[in-house]
């Protein structure tokens, strides 16, 4: 099987693997003053020193939760004020606040600025939530100029960064806060962070024995955190030859094709890319026959049926958006997968349209 | 001395071996999404979340739909207690717990009070259960829930669960019961205890830590607002993606633990025996903490008179145990639990949370016997009180001076 659905998880490092075998032997509740739970007090904080300092921050910034998911909820529900979200957020930020406003994207799928900074004029002291990578079209948020127009307004801007580790540089710095996902870059399954840099005025969502300075109760998950603490060091920017390769491969094979947000600033491991005449069903399952594993959406949305929300924001018409597959390479993504990818998509384009006579 | 002894068992389990091993694959080769719909990646990571939601289901005698992975039960008690509140907000706006809960129902509660709801914390008997017909008088026709845990995590005493459950039926209020020290401990059946809502911890029941489980009765349904909100997973109740190696593992603890419970507490209930006795020989004024009968043999908290539980602790360093739960062991106050109990201020700070386990041994029990006995003495042998005590002084009859 060839797995290229890396935006919808990663499979661990083997830095992270064995980092995290390694934890196993560590017993003991990092509350616990005895050795067993002070050697486990060791390994979280060092697991955090290590995320804390991938981003150039003090480890005192991160506070460890159980995905991005929680990250997003834990911000959006505890920040009383007034919160916008772009159009193309995850569900994890559009399904939070239901009295969020709503900032539009261009056609390239790029948050509208002007309109922002309009709603930011009427609403100050805001939070805005943007993803900096786009988790279905790879498509990069211009986030300097973001954070700029939410400073201007006092906003909190705070930043999904799931799909942007060691794909993007940003100046982690400089954000007030972001979400990570572990399982978005080589680390494991139920374990992220929220990274706040301007401390602001938030209700823990997860209430009880006052772990993560009273962020977020509960036992910490060390395993987790020391296993997304050895992921980081991957770089995503290695594989642009390889994405280069599908999407001209992909075009040469049908010109009609369409890559979306290819003439924005995008991440160089996701394709999302449109076939004419047919269905994403019918291409999923037949690169599935072929033993190639994408997707199209959202995992979490990968069930349903109504098209993605993200594509329709960017003005593309249904009848398109339901022609689209998302393709996303990772760290063990080779040159033979993208050939076979390549292949598949173009034998079932020309089968397809071969039966539907089209020529 | 080699390694330190491990005798707190209710702070945190080890994962046991054989969960360890059903989980490796899942954080290998199986490393699917097991919302991935359209390849096998998710559709196996998906079949291992399911086999496992099944194996915590059986344990509890439940409906695997009815079933929730959440982040441990921290999280659970959250989603529980202020998930049902808030869903039933617009009729009703009372909740009734106890003072011994877990801090995190307990702050769940003062939030809710502070978002408007009357809370009712019902006090307990000296033997750490509450009061039946207490409860039942605090029940009012603006109740929606009631929040009892099944064990002590600090004292280990198992609460009327049954009863509890039956008057909580009969008035119409539904049951929530926090189950984190008692899944694979004591037989559980939410059917036969009338349970609406119960919460599950992996790393108390030899699983991993950061994965738990919420049961939420389906029939008839109790009604949630979700915690966290996003791609709608765990029927919407729990959304994120569902942490496939953690599941398993847990699915797995619960299918050991149910398989072998029966063996196990009878091999516990002897250590503790042997615990106890052994400690009894040795020490006068020694006092086990809350109900002896009502109990889970893995739990023997104790207070030793005339004695301080910091140095007690300074002085049994071949011994992991705990003073208080511990989350709270960072603060030196007493525990809640022991002052609800009735335990004095200066008895409570002479206590110790000993907690037996899957792997305890014997040879440990003796250890522990022999560590405990010899400091408890060398400290009573330096405590002026305890010679006064000796001497058949009333230690409340002396009036001491501040200086």
């Amino acid at each position: 099987m060839i797995y290229l659905d890396y935006n919808a998880t990663t499979p661990i490092i083997p830095a992270a693997q064995k980092a995290m075998f390694e934890a196993f032997a560590c017993l003991g509740n990092p509350s616990s003053v005895h050795h067993h739970g002070r050697e486990t007090r060791k390994l979280l904080e060092s697991a955090r020193e290590k995320v804390a300092t991938y981003f150039g921050l003090p480890a005192r910034n991160v506070t460890f939760t159980s995905g991005a998911t929680e990250a997003n909820n834990l911000i959006l529900k505890g920040f009383k004020g007034i919160v916008l979200n772009s159009a193309v957020e995850h569900d994890s930020v559009l399904n939070v606040r239901s009295d969020a406003i709503t900032v539009p994207v261009n056609e390239d799928g790029i948050i509208n600025l002007e309109a922002l900074e309009k709603l930011l004029k009427a609403n100050d002291e805001s939070l805005v939530c943007v993803l900096a990578v786009n988790n279905e079209t790879g498509v990069v948020q211009p986030i300097a100029e973001i954070l700029q127009i939410c400073q201007k307004y006092n906003s909190h801007l705070h930043v999904d960064a799931a799909q942007a580790v060691g794909k993007i540089t940003l100046n982690w710095q400089d954000l007030p806060s972001f979400t990570i996902s572990a399982h978005k870059f080589g680390g494991p399954q139920g374990i992220g962070a929220i990274i706040i840099n301007k401390p602001l005025t938030l209700s823990s969502l997860i209430k009880g024995g006052g772990q993560e300075r009273g962020l977020r109760a509960g036992t910490e998950n060390i395993i987790g955190a020391v296993g997304m603490g050895a992921a980081f060091g991957f770089d995503f920017s290695t594989l642009k030859p390889l994405q280069e390769k599908l999407e001209n491969g992909i075009l040469n094979s049908c010109p009609q094709a369409i890559i979306f947000g290819k003439s924005s600033e995008r991440v160089t491991n996701t394709t999302n890319v449109f076939m004419p005449n047919v269905s994403s069903e019918v291409q999923l399952m037949h690169f599935d026959l072929n033993k190639i594993s994408i997707s199209s959406g959202a995992a979490c949305s990968s069930g349903k049926v109504k098209t993605s929300h993200v594509l329709r924001a960017m003005g593309i018409p249904e009848e398109t958006a339901k022609c689209a597959v998302r393709i996303s390479t990772g760290w063990n993504t080779t040159e033979s997968d993208v050939n076979q990818c390549i292949a598949v998509w173009t034998d079932l384009f020309n089968s397809q349209h071969f039966k539907k006579g089209i020529f | 001395m080699t390694q330190t002894i491990y005798l707190d068992y209710q702070a945190t389990t080890p994962c046991d071996p054989r969960v360890l091993e059903k989980m490796l694959p899942f954080f290998t080769k199986i490393f699917g999404n097991p919302h991935s719909r359209n390849h096998s990646y998710g559709w196996e990571a998906e079949q291992a979340v399911e086999i496992a939601r099944e194996q915590v289901a059986n344990l509890i005698n439940a409906n695997p739909k009815e079933v929730i992975f959440t982040s441990g039960a921290t999280e659970s008690n959250n989603i529980a207690i202020k998930g049902a509140a808030e869903f039933y907000k617009d009729k009703k706006n009372h909740i009734i717990t106890c003072v011994t809960e877990h801090k995190c129902v307990l702050d769940s509660c003062r939030h809710l009070e502070e978002r408007g709801f009357k809370v009712t914390y019902l006090p307990v008997k000296s033997n750490g259960l509450i009061d039946l017909d207490l409860l039942k008088s605090s029940i009012t026709d603006k109740t929606i829930l009631v929040s009892i845990m099944m064990v002590n995590n600090e004292i280990g005493v198992i609460q009327p669960i049954t009863e509890i459950g039956k008057i909580c039926r009969e008035h119409n209020v539904y049951f929530h019961t926090d189950a984190a020290q008692a899944a694979g401990k004591i037989d559980i059946d939410v059917e036969a205890m009338n349970i609406d809502l119960l919460s599950i911890s992996g790393h108390k029941i030899y699983g991993p830590k950061g994965i738990g489980a919420l049961y939420v009765r389906r029939k008839p349904r109790i009604r949630l607002n979700a915690l966290i909100n996003g791609g709608g997973q765990e029927r919407g109740i729990r959304s994120g993606t569902v942490p496939t190696p953690l599941c398993v593992g847990l699915g797995e603890a619960c299918a050991i633990a149910k398989a072998e419970m029966v063996n196990e507490n009878k091999k516990i209930k002897a250590l503790y025996d042997r615990l106890y006795n052994g400690l009894h020989e040795n020490l006068r004024e020694i006092y086990v903490n809350g109900d002896q009968t009502n109990r889970i043999p893995g739990n023997l908290n104790i207070s030793f008179a005339y004695v301080e539980g910091e140095g007690l602790m300074m002085g049994i360093k071949d011994l992991a145990v705990s003073s208080g739960s511990a989350c709270t062991s960072a603060s030196l106050e007493p525990s809640y639990v022991l002052r609800a109990i009735g335990v004095e201020e200066d008895l409570a700070h002479t206590s110790l949370r000993l907690g037996i386990g899957r792997f305890t041994t014997e040879a440990e029990i003796d250890q522990a016997i022999a560590s405990i006995t010899k400091a408890v003495n060398k400290l009573r042998e330096m405590s002026p009180l305890w010679d006064m005590a000796q001497e058949g002084i009333n230690m409340k009859s002396i009036q001491w001076a501040a200086h």
